[in-house]
């Protein structure tokens, strides 16, 4: 269970953000001072959310002092609509912000979204689910059994493995991996993916349809 | 201090000392010239004599002048006044020759021991005598005649005839012997006096014309800067006058300025008084329906609460919209441009959609590029004006519809596109989203239907960005709204 520092003076918000950051399964330690917070030690938490209006200390002395020796994600959470407090929050090493009001669910996902960078694959090989993508060796095995794919299918999905979990649009898609001397449209893209997924079979549901904007390979859902 | 003391004080402690130092260099001059007349006559004198002449008679060495009739022998020549011919003339209102002399030089002869053989002479001046032993050749001080002048000068010379009756003379005259015996000053002060007079006439005119622009210029002020101050006459009290009218004429535009953001804040709290108000009472009436409905037993189905998180949106998305609109009519230029990442910004605004459009059936969606699309602009704004077009496309959607929002890099550029399913608004009435909307303070008119502000502050932030906007049919049935603009081209 990831452990998470909540930084937050006010009350009724602190207790709300603390239960909803349990129901999501992340173990969250509320702090309520400023001053406190200058002296939790950031090694146990994976994530810092940091409200920058506190008592005892300014948001922004946490986080200054917290970049001195930490490099742990810092979501701030900003009072105001006010793009210079974000500026200034991000210069001094934040990783994202929130601006209140927000919906407890909008939180959970920025943390999420912050917790699984980097988006990007570093790796050759990727592995969904039973899906498992080596981009170097070109080889691709569902549940173990290698699936054999032609050239435009396997870039399709080796593109959309770089970023598992984020819609790729239809005219990257088109551009950067059909190939250009064959007529290649959106149509074309789109047989070339129902051949992939009959391909992938047990897997081929992780190739998903986003509307309006392209195709996803789906995160599997946390066991 | 005022001006005409200033004046004075400054003629004053300058002309004074100046006169001094004069005086006293005039002094210094004359004296020397006058002690060595003396000297000269004392040393020719006894030159001419001769020392054994003059031992044989000291008394006299230098008797007064007789008169003609009676006199015997050839009277001595008169003393000579040596000294350079030109240094003669009046320096000052004084000559060399002085003012006639009251009393004519007179020299007596003097033994080793300062007595002197001439009854007439006087006894011989101890300070000079202490001088004169201690081994200098001449001496001299001032005395006061028998007439009762303060103005005799003595000075006393060694003849270098030791031993004998004629060893010092002393010579009697008449010359400057105080700083003040010129008369330099004393003449020169009133002059001094009437310069004086006359600069504080001459600052008189100044003086008042200073006092008059002084009493307009608070005049005025208290007037709010109505009125202009007199600026007559062709000086620097003019220019004065001037460049208090100007700066007047400015702070009248700056009061004009302020009085109207005033206004328009005070208008601006009125209307958002207002405006928040309506949704925060229907979000009660929701609330209070919920609770009423447990209380009595009932069962709360997700369709009763979904119109609740609507309205508490629309109250968030109104209260940011109203603060964007504060910003830009203000009318000031954008203060904050930065970098914007355009991608994490897309992420943020469907993130915060995703909790109001799921619960009513509209899955909002997203893509954008791998590489960060960055643009240059202020942040809050740029987002609230994506979020209005979120908002719009999923507040007039129906359950079962799609909103995706895509971030493309176009060679230079960007497109962000907003597009949906819903029912679209009709051609003709496209070019309508983009009127311009008269600025009104009645609040309700502007978004008699809750799209027009959101609307408007999209469009006013993508202008004052030099982004571009337009709306079409998108291919889906729904509406399309694109915003183009450059990606800054800083790495």
């Amino acid at each position: 269970m990831q452990r998470v520092l909540l930084v937050e003076d006010d009350a009724s918000l602190g207790q709300q953000v603390a239960d909803r950051l349990r129901a999501a399964g992340f173990e969250p330690t509320w702090v309520r001072d400023g001053q406190e917070a200058l002296h939790v030690s950031p090694e146990p938490f994976a994530l810092l959310v940091l409200d920058l209006m506190l008592p005892g200390a300014h948001g922004f002395d946490v986080l200054k002092k917290l970049r001195e020796t930490s490099d742990v994600p810092v979501l701030v959470l900003s009072a105001r609509n006010d793009t210079r407090d974000k500026v200034r929050a991000l210069e001094l090493g934040a990783d994202d912000y929130v601006t209140k009001p927000f919906w407890p669910e909008e939180l959970v996902a920025r943390i999420q979204a912050r917790l699984r960078r980097p988006a990007l694959q570093r790796s050759t090989v990727v592995e969904v689910g039973e899906l498992t993508i080596d981009t170097q060796a070109r080889q691709v095995l569902v549940a173990g059994e290698p699936v054999e794919l032609t050239r435009v299918e396997f870039d399709l999905l080796a593109t959309l493995a770089r970023r598992v979990g984020a819609a790729v649009a239809r005219g990257w898609l088109v551009d950067r991996v059909l190939d250009p001397e064959r007529e290649g449209g959106e149509r074309t893209l789109d047989v070339h993916v129902s051949r992939l997924r009959k391909k992938l079979g047990a897997c081929g549901h992780l190739v998903t349809t986003v509307w309006g904007v392209g195709y996803r390979l789906e995160r599997p859902a946390r066991p | 201090m005022t001006l005409r003391r200033r004046l004075a004080l400054t003629l004053v402690l300058t002309a004074v000392p100046l006169l001094l130092a004069v005086a006293w260099a005039r002094y210094e001059i004359a004296q020397r010239y006058e002690v060595r007349i003396l000297r000269d006559l004392a040393l020719s004198r006894a030159a001419s004599l001769g020392r054994e002449r003059c031992e044989a008679a000291p008394e006299e060495f230098l008797p007064p002048p007789r008169p003609r009739s009676r006199e015997a022998g050839p009277a001595p020549p008169p003393p000579p006044r040596p000294g350079p011919p030109g240094a003669a003339e009046g320096w000052f209102g004084w000559s060399p020759a002085g003012p006639p002399h009251r009393l004519p030089a007179r020299a007596f002869a003097y033994d080793d021991g300062f007595r002197s053989a001439d009854p007439a002479a006087p006894e011989f001046p101890a300070d000079l005598r202490r001088r004169l032993e201690r081994g200098t050749e001449e001496a001299s001080r001032g005395y006061v005649t028998a007439d009762g002048h303060d103005d005799g000068l003595e000075v006393a010379v060694r003849t270098g005839w030791n031993g004998g009756k004629c060893a010092f003379i002393l010579a009697r005259g008449i010359g400057p012997t105080t700083v003040w015996s010129l008369g330099l000053v004393s003449s020169a002060l009133p002059v001094v006096a009437v310069l004086i007079a006359s600069v504080l006439l001459a600052a008189g005119p100044v003086v008042r014309r200073i006092r008059a622009l002084t009493a307009d210029v608070r005049r005025s002020a208290d007037a709010h800067y109505e009125g202009e101050v007199r600026a007559t006459g062709r000086d620097e009290i003019t220019d004065l006058a001037h460049a208090f009218n100007e700066a007047g004429a400015k702070v009248r535009g700056q009061l004009a300025t302020l009085e109207q953001r005033d206004r328009t804040l005070r208008a601006f709290l009125a209307n958002t008084t207002h405006d928040v108000m309506i949704p925060l009472t229907v979000l009660l009436g929701h609330l209070s329906d919920l609770r009423q409905r447990l209380v009595q037993g009932g069962s709360v189905d997700e369709g009763r609460v979904v119109p609740a998180i609507q309205e508490a949106q629309y109250l968030a998305a109104l209260i940011n919209n109203l603060g964007a609109a504060a910003k830009l009519e203000s009318g000031e230029p954008l203060v904050e441009r930065h970098p914007v990442d355009l991608g994490a910004l897309v992420e943020r605004v469907v993130e915060r959609h995703r909790p109001v459009a799921m619960p009513a059936g509209v899955a909002v969606e997203y893509g954008v590029p791998e590489r960060p699309v960055v643009a240059e602009g202020d942040e809050t704004l740029i987002e609230q004006a994506v979020s209005n077009l979120v908002h719009n496309a999923v507040r007039y959607n129906r359950p079962g519809g799609h909103v995706a929002v895509l971030l493309e890099e176009t060679g230079g550029g960007f497109r962000l596109r907003v597009v949906d399913d819903g029912p679209g608004v009709p051609e003709e009435e496209l070019p309508r989203l983009l009127e311009r909307r008269q600025r009104t303070d009645e609040a309700r008119q502007r978004h008699p239907d809750g799209l027009g502000l959101g609307l408007h502050i999209t469009r006013g932030v993508v202008e004052r960005h030099g982004f571009a906007i337009a709306f079409g049919r998108s291919e889906h049935g729904g509406l399309e709204a694109a915003i183009t603009g450059p990606v800054d081209p800083r790495p």
